[in-house]
């Protein structure tokens, strides 16, 4: 893995103000992603996993908005770009796999056209190059008979293989860094088993990096090479995968590895977080995972702790120190 | 633990205030149903009276409105109008609503031939235009404001029916609908308990711009000679009556044209602001 | 031990065919010819991916939908040609609890009026401890007395499931079917609802039907486990044999293709190939055998039975995994 940064993000925050009501959907999140790879951001829904690579992206809907931070690819300011600009960048350097591949695909076009209009037009000049392409991304992502199903439209695609269509059209520029929203929640798990692994392969062939978005951690464990978990808007912890599961410092992670149903935890009962998430229509003094926490004391409830770097590379957002935590919470691995 | 009636209503009431074009519309229906409650607080002179000496005089500090062609006082009319007015598209839309409402659940719950006959029906009676067919309908009737009625009446149902139908269909393959069919609850109670009470709104907020489309049609009826018949003063009748006289005396048309405006926009408001609140409520 | 207990449903051979618009004398067999039975007290689930038939066969075991054929006994009554009065009345002993508590519930009513409906419907006790009993089914749950008087418009979504749970209960049934009943909540709260279900399984003694596609929850709450596929049953047995020794090819692929929580644990190579086919040209033979990578010439003309095998197992599969050295262990 080489340490440059792809990616840079830098205490980013997004709020959405309507007439009566505000929500502080991104409360300062910073992470940097490294060429080739692949970044987690996990939590749960409203944990603002999803509005973070909107932000990224420039796809926050109105009346979402950036209202501090900074996000730099490849040293060049998103936000400060023209949106033709972010238009090129988006096409060509940056893609985005969706959830629901389905109402992603336009209906009404034959896949061609629409892995056609994806293509760099300076790049693919002529209609044969065009088609080459189109096919070779086609086979590229495991589409069985790639020539009949290039004339195809959408509805005549199963889930998983819309799911490869839309991963075709995303990578067919030969992008640099990929941001996959929950690319695989919406599938079977035979299928989910299939996408993943189809993202990994394609990862190391092109040299991309991918951020993958999710709230399965079966997935992260499976995919990522360093971790983000958030929670209300925040980045609780950050660190290699293999840290985050066998020595997680932050009680919200330890927790939420204690709520997975598992073979280890057949005949007990799983530890549930008590309580739910905090709505985020206003802003959070104190730790936000505080009302749930079971370690919480006077000084999580006052003040927000800061992301700190507790052991190199391994970031936390705790006023604990990491052995009351680690010890209590500590995931078992059941080895 | 349970929630009383003062408090539920207490609730209703707090949402219906908050909302402005709720509000806007139920002061200007109210005001028109004072007046038609009690017309004779607004005007001492009788709406039917002919006084041949003060034939079309203009607005005046003692004629509000002017007079007409007989002498009669246009104030007067307007304001004994509205009491007409607003049963004619009461009347006329409430048969349509309840009957309407019901087709629809169960063309919708029930399906096939219940559902085929109606929409078939709908069919019909979409592909023309609402006043031509209630005109029809009146030429082998006869003239008359029963007749009328009944021609609104036997078409108004089916947008009503459609509504509904619409909504039930939608509930029909939720998890909603099949937790009620799996409580082991009865038919009947699942339609007029739960059912009913959530497809409803949509045809409630119809509900008030029909009124105001049924009185608009009575008053091109009456315009045209087939509804409301002299003398009985209708706000259609009037302008009817002024039309011979729109250069000399346009007020005689002028003033009733402004009631229909008036108790137009007051029902579209009040549909609107019900829409807002009926669809909030509980979601 | 268990195979001294009382029976409570027994399906026999159900079949639920839909007929394929447009394409008339097609069908698509969404359950087709399942046949299991469940014992009292017991957890049973039925896993598989979506199309294989598990939200079907849970509706038609409840009556949403009919039958195409076969029987359905609950405690010795068959209740698969039920109707009216008698069907609402069977309808009290089993109770359903459904994916998403936002649309299960009527929007319009409070927490009380949804259960009073139910006590009073079911006449489960008089007018005057209508209000008592609201309060313990209210505290079973976990949800606290002032839910009563809200809407259900005001709770998150795991105090709704648990508002549908409680509401389940209210007519004392004995046979509950969960049919995906964490799938739509986040982690943190569905361990909250899969302990509550735990717990009150176990305090009321209640028999449970748990339907889910994800294997981890099937293995943490289920005694036995059915897996699905395209409307038949591939594999039956207590839930550890079936998830540490899989008999048939698909049950593996399944096991195998959820993410294991290990970062160290990684597999390049994908658990299964291929898709699943068309619901309404269903493949000759084995219908897993497009898939399976252990087809062999028997498998793609001839169509498994579900047989048994040994220690109460049942599969459908002309080769199953494990088989031989599980007979070889015995006559050792």
């Amino acid at each position: 893995m080489e340490t440059e940064a792809l990616l840079k993000v830098t205490d980013l925050h997004v709020e959405f103000h309507k007439r009566k009501s505000s929500v502080y959907a991104v409360n300062g999140v910073s992470f940097e992603v490294y060429k080739g790879e692949t970044f987690g951001i996990v939590g749960e829904s409203g944990c603002g996993k999803s509005m973070t690579c909107k932000a990224v992206l420039g796809l926050l809907k109105s009346p979402g908005k950036v209202t501090e931070g900074k996000i730099l690819f490849e040293n060049k300011d998103l936000l400060a770009m023209s949106p033709k600009e972010l238009n090129r960048v988006r096409g060509h350097e940056l893609g985005m796999i969706f959830q629901e591949p389905m109402t992603a695909l336009n209906p009404l076009l034959k896949i061609k056209s629409q892995i056609f209009d994806a293509l760099d037009p300076a790049v693919y000049k002529t209609k044969q190059q065009k088609y080459d392409r189109a096919l070779e991304m086609m086979k590229l992502v495991g589409i069985p008979s790639p020539e009949v199903r290039l004339e195809e439209y959408p509805h005549q695609f199963s889930g998983g293989m819309r799911q490869r269509v839309m991963i075709a059209i995303a990578l067919c520029s030969g992008l640099k860094m990929v941001i996959a929203d929950e690319p695989t929640t919406a599938l079977d798990v035979t299928i989910q088993d299939q996408i993943l692994k189809l993202i990994n392969s394609l990862k190391e062939q092109m040299n991309m990096s991918v951020i993958l978005i999710t709230h399965d951690l079966g997935v992260v464990a499976q995919m990522c090479d360093r971790v983000a978990v958030m929670y209300a808007g925040m980045i609780m912890e950050m660190t290699d995968v293999v840290s985050l599961f066998y020595h997680p410092l932050h009680p919200y992670t330890t927790a939420l590895m204690g709520t997975l149903p598992s073979a280890q935890q057949v005949g007990r009962e799983l530890n549930a977080i008590v309580g739910i998430p905090p709505s985020l229509t206003e802003r959070i003094e104190g730790c936000p995972f505080a009302p749930r926490c079971a370690w919480a004391s006077e000084i999580c409830r006052k003040q927000c702790p800061r992301l700190t770097q507790k052991e190199p590379g391994h970031f936390v957002r705790c006023h604990l120190d990491n052995q009351e935590s680690g010890q209590n919470g500590g995931w078992d691995n059941g080895e | 633990m349970k929630r009383t009636w003062s408090e539920k209503i207490r609730r209703a009431a707090d949402a219906a205030l908050h909302n402005k074009s709720f509000v806007m519309g139920l002061v200007l229906i109210g005001f028109l149903l004072i007046i038609a409650l009690f017309p004779q607080l607004f005007t001492s002179y009788d709406p039917t009276k002919l006084d041949p000496s003060h034939k079309m005089l203009s607005p005046s500090a003692e004629h509000l409105f002017g007079t007409d062609n007989y002498g009669r006082d246009v104030f007067a009319r307007c304001i004994y109008a509205t009491r007409v007015d607003l049963q004619v598209g009461f009347f006329s839309a409430i048969v349509p609503f309840a009957f309407g409402t019901v087709m629809g659940i169960l063309a919708g719950y029930y399906g096939k031939w219940v559902d085929m006959v109606v929409m078939r029906f709908l069919d019909v009676v979409m592909a023309l235009p609402f006043t031509i067919l209630v005109v029809a309908i009146m030429a082998v009737l006869g003239n008359g404001i029963r007749n009328m009625y009944i021609a609104i009446w036997i078409i108004g149902w089916v947008t009503f029916t459609k509504l509904v139908r619409a909504e039930v269909l939608v509930m029909k393959n939720s998890e909603f609908l099949m937790a009620l069919r799996i409580s082991g609850f009865s038919d009947m109670r699942i339609i007029f308990r739960h059912i009913l009470p959530n497809a409803v709104s949509s045809a409630i907020v119809y509900l008030a711009s029909y009124i105001v489309m049924c009185m608009l049609t009575c008053a091109s009826l009456s315009f045209l000679g087939l509804g409301v018949q002299p003398p009985t003063p209708e706000w259609g009748s009037l302008m009817n009556d002024g039309r011979a006289y729109l250069a000399q005396a346009p007020w005689i048309t002028c003033f009733p044209g402004i009631f229909i405006a008036v108790a137009g926009v007051g029902f579209s408001l009040l549909g609107d602001g019900m829409s807002d609140f009926l669809r909030a409520r509980g979601r | 031990m268990a195979n001294e207990k009382e029976i409570l449903l027994e399906v026999k051979n159900v079949c639920k065919y839909f007929p394929v618009k447009r394409r008339p004398g097609k069908f698509v067999k969404a359950v087709d010819d399942v046949s299991f039975f469940v014992r009292k007290g017991e957890n049973l689930g039925i896993v598989g991916e979506s199309g294989c038939g598990k939200s079907t066969l849970a509706r038609t075991l409840i009556r949403l939908y009919e039958p195409t054929s076969g029987t359905i006994m609950l405690d010795g009554n068959d209740i698969s040609g039920l109707t009216g009065k008698k069907l609402n009345a069977a309808r009290g002993k089993m109770q359903m609890v459904f994916q998403d508590p936002y649309s299960s519930l009527d929007p319009r009513m409070t927490v009380y009026a949804i259960l009073k409906e139910m006590l009073k419907v079911h006449k489960i006790c008089p007018d005057a401890e209508i209000p008592e009993k609201i309060e313990a089914l209210l505290s079973m749950t976990g949800l606290g007395r002032e839910s009563a008087s809200r809407y259900p418009g005001e709770f998150s979504g795991g105090q709704r499931q648990r508002i549908c749970i409680a509401r389940a209960l209210s007519s004392h049934p004995e046979f509950i079917i969960a049919d995906e009943p964490v799938s739509a909540l986040d982690v943190s709260i569905q361990a909250q609802i899969l302990n509550l279900l735990k717990k009150l399984q176990k305090e009321l003694n209640l028999t449970v039907l748990f339907i889910s596609h994800d294997l981890n929850v099937i293995r943490y709450i289920s005694d036995r486990v059915i897996v699905m596929y395209l409307g038949s049953v591939v594999e039956e047995g207590r839930t550890e044999d079936v998830f540490l020794k899989p008999l048939h090819p698909y049950a593996e692929v399944l096991t195998k293709a959820v993410p294991e929580l290990d970062p160290k644990v990684r597999s390049r190579e994908s658990a299964i190939e291929g898709d699943l086919p068309s619901p309404i040209d269903l493949p000759e033979g084995c219908r897993f055998h497009p898939r399976c990578k252990y087809c062999q010439e028997k498998c793609r003309t001839e169509r498994p039975l579900l047989a048994e095998t040994d220690g109460g197992r049942r599969v459908a599969c002309h080769y199953p995994l494990h088989y031989q050295e599980s007979e070889e262990k015995e006559n050792e």
